[in-house]
């Protein structure tokens, strides 16, 4: 029986609006209490980490729908795995694991699916500058020509406010490469999109 | 190239474009219904294992029966043979034994009489 709501949001994560919970003797005992089959505690978990669980998904499969099917994959997955899960760890760290897992699975089914070609060039027209979405949809074209890794990481790095060390595990790659990717990709970015300008 | 202690510098202008691209949807509703959507696909995986669930249950059951019946039937099947088995075992050794004892006597006393009545 679950007698309380968890506790609201705290942290917030760098540059993002998105919150975690702090209390972690509450989500302690929401995860405790999910294991013994509350589904309530399950739903309330849900609730406090499905914002952050969107947020690691879009990084990774980048589309809103894709992201979507993989947050509610990964949800299926962590209640399935639940009882593997020791309550002292984590959960946010467990649970963004398995929907960075969700969403990269996803992402595999989809390349083979539809094997899109990429243009070797941006072949998007350089139209008015002053225009204010131009930056957005030139930033779309550039994210297609990063490697999937590399599109993860810096929004995961630079937009979520993930450490490297916490990149390199939910990918399942080296801290060091996260770095790296890290640098490749902002690079990458600011070389393509050097010569537009928005308004904002 | 990255040496450990130069990253590239965040840009300011493509990260709040990236975070206006990127952003979650900000509708309490969305966020509601996304919710409402996973829990009811726990409810049907839970609805789609539940019944094997209750066969797994009745099948350990009935095979914990069948292993209490079949050692039983074992045991009893066992005590039987070894009944038979020593039955068939003491029954040729005293045979023998008297037979034995009755020729060894019959030999004493023929040995006995041959003593006797030889000159």
């Amino acid at each position: 029986m679950i007698a309380t709501a968890v506790s609201p949001p705290t942290r917030p994560i760098a540059g993002s609006a998105l919150h975690v919970p702090d209390d972690r003797a509450r989500e302690r005992e929401l995860v405790l209490s999910a294991q013994r089959g509350s589904r309530e505690a399950f739903a309330e978990l849900v609730r406090a980490y499905q914002r952050r669980a969107y947020a690691v998904a879009r990084a990774i499969v980048l589309d809103h729908h894709d992201a979507e099917d993989a947050v509610q994959d990964g949800f299926l997955h962590a209640y399935r795995a639940l009882a593997r899960f020791r309550p002292g760890e984590p959960f946010g760290a467990w649970l963004h694991r398995i929907v960075a897992n969700a969403a990269l699975d996803l992402q595999r089914r989809r390349k083979v699916r539809t094997a899109v070609t990429l243009p070797e060039t941006i072949a998007l027209p350089f139209r008015d500058p002053a225009e204010s979405d131009e930056l957005r949809r030139r930033l779309s074209a550039a994210l297609e020509r990063l490697t999937e890794r590399q599109r993860s990481v810096i929004v995961l790095h630079d937009v979520e406010g993930f450490r490297h060390a916490e990149i390199g595990e939910m990918l399942g790659i080296p801290e060091g490469t996260a770095r790296s990717d890290l640098h490749h990709a902002r690079a990458t970015l600011r070389r393509l999109l050097s010569d537009t300008r928005s308004d904002s | 190239m990255i040496d450990g202690h130069h990253i590239e510098p965040e840009d300011p202008r493509i990260t709040a474009a990236l975070r206006a691209l990127l952003a979650p949807p900000d509708d309490a509703a969305y966020w509601s219904a996304l919710e409402a959507t996973m829990l009811a696909r726990l409810g049907e995986d839970e609805d789609w294992t539940a019944p094997f669930a209750r066969w797994t249950g009745a099948g350990l059951i009935a095979a914990a029966l069948a292993a209490l019946i079949t050692g039983a039937a074992l045991v009893r099947t066992h005590d039987v043979e070894a009944r038979e088995m020593a039955t068939l075992l003491e029954t040729p050794i005293s045979y023998t034994a008297r037979v034995a004892t009755e020729v060894t006597e019959t030999d004493g006393r023929e040995a006995t009489l041959r003593y006797v009545i030889e000159p």
